[in-house]
């Protein structure tokens, strides 16, 4: 108890001596001009490709000036780890085109006094949406240049997408457009008939990802693209896709395949690999652009010996020639005659039949079905010869679905049906004189909506004459505009729907 | 009373002598294990050419994989040479094995570094480095079958351990003329194991297609053949 008595004693003198010693500091202080920041919300939601705006009130505590102040708005990512940052300006008011993709963010504005080095700093939540994940995407040229136009499942339409998000045209002599899922990533893969030879981008934000030629093993230069596909499901919007499904790309009327992206383990971990295309099919041969693809079995046709080709193994390097059939009606290892355009048709289940036409050096047009169940042995069903007035000889644009026994096609400005049943064709729509249909497609995620998209343009314009139309599809094959988005695009020349 | 705290006491003292008794040792006990994540007692080899590698010693990474929960501390990983097995010789042919390497936190792999050397004996043939785990303070040895490993290395062309099970559908029957070949054309040795294959097997797979083109478009012999025979394009 002494002790302690002690102890307190001694402390407390301590502390007495502390008390009195000299205090040197200078608490002479001048106030500052302090900045307040308001007139910014908590929480804000941003879509992308929208403008988004924010005027922000500064108040001063003294003299009411905004001279030597210097503003940032910082974006961080999702995570709230303040990692990777993105200034989105450097101005005092925020107006600006959303380009970053979905996701929850937090941005910072960022306010620095340069007399005093003083910063002020207001947070907020922003949560970015984007209308770009659904809709139709549309590769025009317009003015000479390749142009991209998507129209969101809502209906808005966004011209001169790719430009807007990339700052540069993606290129020229467009070709072709395609939605591509690949797990865990979508494309969109762009092929243009240029020095580049196209673009992928991401199908999220249509940022450009990368050069087409960088999905390839070996280094090469893409010359003369003509077509990118990927096997499609047809029936519901879900599946349309598999999470890998295989890619075939011709180019120069070689035909180049991309394996789906697949899993392997590193240290234990199960890792995503992204594939590319591997070299072209060794051979003599030229595969047409058009192919058949149903569901997960795909044909190729050789238009220089003019017979139907397959894959037996997608690891070896051998494109095979379908059986022959030398007493059908048409042999499918020496067909004779000029693919022109075909597709998967109707068909009973676990069965694949394709429409076709054909034709031959002296200007002959054939309509040919087949089964290509088997692909190793394509089983021919018909071959009728197309009378000289119909107007599908003419046609540059076709379209064709597996609900009907149809061909559609453009000839001008009308569109048409051909009765693959009756053999007969008749006139389905005319968009007027002056006008050109310069692309019509069924698209198999909105097949069971029994929709088609029809795009026209004004006859030799190069400039935005072009309109895309939402069609409805009556079971006649009869069509009805549904939606019209006109001027938004110039001449199309591919379409896709992106999931 | 006195007689009941005095039976409680005992009951409590036996309880805690039983719980002090030593645990069993397992994969639940906590105690750390490791092994070779990429060999076995049937595919225990590795090889390594020199050919091709414009170097004068070359590292090979053998992965140590860890059994049970992650580390707290560093731990020691211990190699032994098994000379029965080894034709190679310490410090002319590999760096000394160390005593000891250290096994990091946060992970369950260790890429153990074996350090080879292009000592001019390896122009003649193939040279044999076999390891075995033991066990070290730290870390026991989690499977027996999956301890030991064997590095073929050399400055001459030599089949990969990997070639009949997995490059030989992608580049056909081995001939160390087509390994050659092969080589020239891809502009890279090939992969010596099944982890490196497939992390760019459609890679590989590329490749195999551009060197059986080359094969199929010129007639190379296989001199190694007695007689001498062409290597047949295998597409």
């Amino acid at each position: 108890m002494k002790i302690i008595k002690i102890l307190i004693i001694c402390t407390s003198i301590s502390t007495l001596f502390f008390s009195c010693v000299k205090d040197d500091g200078n608490y002479n202080y001048s106030a500052i001009n302090d900045v307040e920041i308001s007139g910014i919300e908590a929480n804000y939601i941003a879509t992308m490709l929208d403008s988004f705006k924010i005027t922000p009130v500064l108040s001063r505590a003294i003299t009411a000036t905004e001279a030597n102040l210097e503003y940032s708005w910082t974006i961080f990512n999702s995570m709230n780890t303040y990692n990777f940052p993105d200034t989105l300006a450097k101005t005092r008011n925020l107006k600006i085109l959303v380009n970053t993709i979905p996701g929850s963010y937090k941005v910072s504005y960022n306010v620095f006094d340069k007399n005093t080095g003083v910063r002020y700093r207001y947070e907020f939540n922003v949560v970015v949406t984007s209308e770009l994940q659904r809709g139709f995407l549309a590769l025009s040229e317009l003015n000479g240049k390749a142009n991209v136009t998507f129209i969101g499942v809502s209906g808005k339409v966004y011209p001169d997408i790719y430009d807007n998000i990339n700052g540069e045209a993606v290129g020229t002599n467009p070709v072709s457009i395609t939605y591509t899922y690949q797990a865990p990533i979508d494309y969109v893969a762009i092929l243009c008939n240029d020095a580049r030879g196209g673009v992928y981008i991401s199908s999220t934000s249509f940022k450009k990802l990368s050069d087409l030629k960088d999905f390839f093993y070996d280094n090469l230069t893409i010359t003369n693209p003509q077509a990118f596909v990927v096997q499609e499901y047809y029936g519901s919007v879900s599946d349309y896709q598999a999470s890998g499904s295989k890619l075939f790309l011709t180019a120069d009327n070689k035909l180049y395949y991309r394996d789906a992206n697949y899993n392997t383990t590193i240290d234990g971990v199960s890792t995503r690999i992204e594939t590319k295309f591997y070299s072209a099919f060794p051979g003599d041969y030229e595969i047409s652009p058009v192919s058949f693809q149903a569901l997960g079995r795909e044909l190729f046709y050789d238009n220089k010996y003019k017979k139907f080709m397959y894959i037996a193994d997608y690891a070896k390097p051998n494109l095979m020639v379908t059986a022959a059939k030398p007493t059908a009606i048409f042999d499918p290892a020496n067909v004779g005659l000029t693919f022109v355009w075909g597709k998967f048709t109707i068909s009973a289940r676990n069965t694949y039949n394709c429409n076709s036409i054909f034709k031959d050096g002296s200007g002959n047009y054939f309509y040919l079905k087949f089964d290509m169940t088997n692909k190793a042995a394509v089983t021919p069903l018909k071959k009728v010869a197309i009378p000289a007035g119909f107007k599908i000889r003419e046609a540059k644009t076709f379209a064709g679905n597996a609900l009907q026994d149809y061909i559609y096609f453009a000839v001008g400005s009308k569109v048409y049906v051909f009765d693959c049943i009756l053999n007969q064709e008749r006139e389905i729509y005319d968009f007027g004189t002056g006008k050109s249909v310069d692309n019509i497609r069924w698209h198999e995620a909105v097949l069971s909506s029994r929709i088609m998209h029809v795009c026209t343009s004004t006859s030799g314009s190069t400039g935005r004459t072009g309109s895309i139309y939402e069609m409805n599809v009556a079971t006649d094959g009869t069509l009805s505009i549904k939606n019209a988005y006109t001027n938004v695009c110039g001449k199309v020349v591919s379409t896709h729907w992106k999931n | 009373m006195k007689q009941i705290i005095t039976l409680l006491i005992g009951i409590i003292s036996c309880l805690l002598i039983t719980s002090c008794e030593n645990d069993i040792q397992g994969l639940y006990s906590g105690e750390h294990a490791i092994y070779f994540s990429e060999y076995n007692s049937t595919a225990d080899s590795v090889t390594y050419s020199f050919i091709g590698k414009n170097r004068e010693q070359d590292t090979v990474f053998l992965n140590v994989r860890l059994l049970g929960n992650m580390l707290t501390t560093p731990a020691k990983v211990v190699l032994r040479v098994v000379p029965e097995k080894t034709t190679a010789i310490s410090g002319s042919h590999f760096e000394a094995i160390k005593p000891s390497y250290q096994f990091g936190l946060n992970t369950f792999d260790y890429k153990l570094p074996i350090i080879l050397k292009k000592h001019a004996d390896l122009n003649s043939g193939a040279f044999v480095l076999a390891l075995e785990i033991v066990e070290s303070e730290d870390l026991l040895v989690a499977f027996k079958e999956k301890s030991s490993v064997r590095i073929r290395f050399s400055n001459i062309f030599m089949k990969p351990s990997i070639w009949d099970a997995t490059l030989a559908p992608v580049f056909g029957i081995y001939s160390k003329t087509k390994h050659a070949i092969c080589m020239d054309i891809m502009g890279r040795p090939f992969p010596e194991t099944l982890v490196e294959f497939n992390v760019e097997r459609n890679l590989w797979r590329n490749f195999g297609w551009q060197c059986n083109a080359y094969f199929k478009d010129n007639i190379v012999m296989d001199n190694d053949l007695v007689p001498p025979a062409r290597i047949l394009p295998w597409f």
